[in-house]
């Protein structure tokens, strides 16, 4: 197909491509297997907030918060303050809050994603309001500083 | 999420036609300390807080979900209302 080929070409420009024109293109172009290729994972992850790269962060659970007035999608949902870490350790930025789906606890080092789509999956809950998620307690982290 | 505290509202007439009928807020985020950290933002209101309380507000996409099935074209929006927040 004519068009599907132009859109697969579009690679330079696929990352412009967001989540709210799924629909549009979907009903446009007639061909959603072709747009969805567009937003696999990898796309998703880093395609429609250039300003955030770091959507997987180490960071260290500093405390928790608790509201008892909030979206109801939130209901339950455990909230916890994390301090994103450097890899040696070290505070880096402000602490965000995050949704628990793993039972973490203060002081652990875990697994933060931040990013709506997969904060959404780990609470189980879709179209949920949520921009960040612990996903993981670290146990170790092994890297080699040199290349 | 981030923290922050609701410093202000914001009152826009011509606006997009999504937004009617949503409180605006401006917020600041604030750090675990409680001190104010970053600049101040507006976010949508989708829990009712005022002035002076302390909230959580969400960015990016996930921003519009609250008001669903609307879409407001928004980027952050107070999510929740903080009763307290304890460290260590």
């Amino acid at each position: 197909m004519e068009r599907g080929v132009t859109l697969a070409h579009a690679g330079a420009e696929a990352p412009v491509l967001q989540r709210g024109l799924e629909a549009p293109l979907y009903r446009q172009y007639g061909e959603p297997f072709l747009v969805e290729r567009w937003l696999q994972p990898p796309l998703l992850a880093g395609g429609f907030s250039p300003r955030r790269t770091n959507r997987m962060q180490i960071a260290e659970v500093v405390g928790t918060v608790v509201s008892t007035q909030k979206n109801r999608k939130l209901e339950g949902a455990k909230l916890l303050l994390v301090q994103p870490l450097s890899l040696e350790g070290t505070p880096r930025g402000t602490a965000l809050l995050a949704i628990d789906s793993v039972g973490a606890g203060v002081g652990e080092k875990v697994l933060v994603v931040i990013e709506g789509k997969a904060a959404g999956d780990a609470l189980g809950r879709k179209a949920a309001a949520v921009d960040a998620a612990v996903i993981g307690i670290v146990d170790a982290v092994d890297y080699q500083d040199t290349p | 999420m981030q923290l922050a505290r609701v410093v202000g509202e914001v009152v826009a007439t011509i606006k997009d036609a999504n937004l009617t009928g949503i409180k605006m807020l401006v917020v600041q985020p604030v750090a675990v300390s409680g001190e104010d950290t970053g600049r101040a933002l507006v976010a949508l209101d989708s829990i009712g807080a005022g002035v002076g309380e302390h909230v959580f507000f969400v960015r990016g996409r996930e921003a519009a979900f609250p008001f669903y099935p609307a879409e407001p074209p928004a980027d952050a929006t107070v999510i929740g209302i903080v009763d307290y927040w304890s460290v260590g």
